[in-house]
């Protein structure tokens, strides 16, 4: 337990808020690439089932994503823990808020993919 | 600026919550034919509700029993609670990641077996079930044991309020490396997720 509350002590001295605040800009680009790659990986996931039942391909949800992917290199230039907040919700919140209503409004698409391959089965389709 | 940082905290538990409520659906369908949930769905909106009620009125509450005006309890528990919705992030995030795997795990079992399911017997448990209790449990101790340690080290004379504020912001980008391994996990399983839909499509347009 000395160990660790030595640790902890070591950690209050030296873990400053340029420490901090570089670790958390450094952390938040990375985070917030994996972001961009999985909401870009799962709006081609959808597109590909809409082309099979004939749906229009998506655009506006690939504009706000790579609007957020423009603004994610700001990051880096946050002055403040504050600053990094309020960019950091302003990027995740979009990209979170698209991920939800991507979810929503294409369920039906994305259970086709599930019934599509529970009847391929049974109907022998290959 | 509290309060704004503590709706974002709400929004982001939301939105995980939700995510996590569809992968889950995704993957009972997949794996059970059967995407049923209602029981978990109503037990995750009393579970957001109390954080709801924690995260916005807790102070309070909590306030009537121990002395939060004075500057160095209050830090403590704010920092708590705010390091509490880290850790909850990191399990959300950590059992999103786990059911994606699952879902891929379908997948890619379908695409072997010539574009079909295969299901084990009626009554089969899935592998990776126990993954999210296993993951909450580890991730609840850590953080117990990390508010732990700082909290007996706040009892004894001499620790400063920025002292208790970098100790605390250091959790932070421990759960920050979860955070960054979890959602690559997720990213790197859609772009496989992706490529074996483009090839199944193919194979698909091949045979007809």
């Amino acid at each position: 337990m000395e160990t660790i509350k030595n640790l902890l002590l070591h950690i209050g001295e030296s873990f400053g808020p340029d420490v901090y605040l570089l670790s958390t800009k450094i952390q938040g680009l990375i985070w917030s690439t994996a972001d961009i790659v999985l909401l870009l990986v799962l709006l081609r996931i959808v597109d590909i089932l809409r082309r099979r039942s004939n749906v229009r391909p998506l655009k506006w949800r690939y504009v706000l994503v790579t609007a957020t992917a423009l603004i994610t290199p700001l990051l880096a230039l946050a002055k403040t823990s504050r600053h990094f907040l309020i960019l950091e919700s302003l990027i995740c919140g979009t990209q979170f808020l698209l991920l939800v209503y991507t979810l929503l409004v294409e369920r039906k698409i994305l259970l086709s993919l599930i019934i599509e391959l529970e009847t391929g089965r049974t109907t022998k389709k290959y | 600026m509290y309060l704004f940082a503590k709706s974002m905290a709400f929004f982001w538990t939301l939105a995980e919550a939700s995510i996590l409520l569809f992968m889950r659906w995704g993957t009972l369908r997949a794996e059970k034919g059967n995407g049923r949930q209602s029981g978990f769905i109503a037990a995750s909106i009393g579970v957001l509700a109390l954080l709801g009620v924690l995260l916005f009125f807790g102070e309070s509450f909590l306030g009537l029993i121990v002395d939060l005006e004075s500057r160095f309890p209050r830090t403590l528990y704010r920092w708590a609670l705010w390091n509490f919705f880290c850790t909850l992030w990191v399990i959300l995030e950590g059992s999103i990641t786990l059911y994606v795997w699952r879902i891929w795990r379908v997948l890619r079992d379908a695409q072997a077996t010539r574009y079909a399911i295969t299901r084990g017997p009626a009554g089969t448990k899935p592998v990776g079930g126990w993954g999210t209790p296993v993951l909450a449990g580890a991730f609840l101790l850590l953080y117990f044991f990390y508010q732990a340690a700082l909290f007996q080290l706040a009892g004894d004379p001499g620790l400063t309020i920025r002292e208790v504020v970098r100790i605390s912001q250091f959790y932070i980008r421990i759960c920050g490396i979860f955070w960054i391994a979890f959602e690559w996990v997720v990213a790197i399983q859609g772009i496989r997720a992706y490529r074996l839909l483009k090839r199944m499509g193919e194979t698909a347009h091949g045979n007809h």
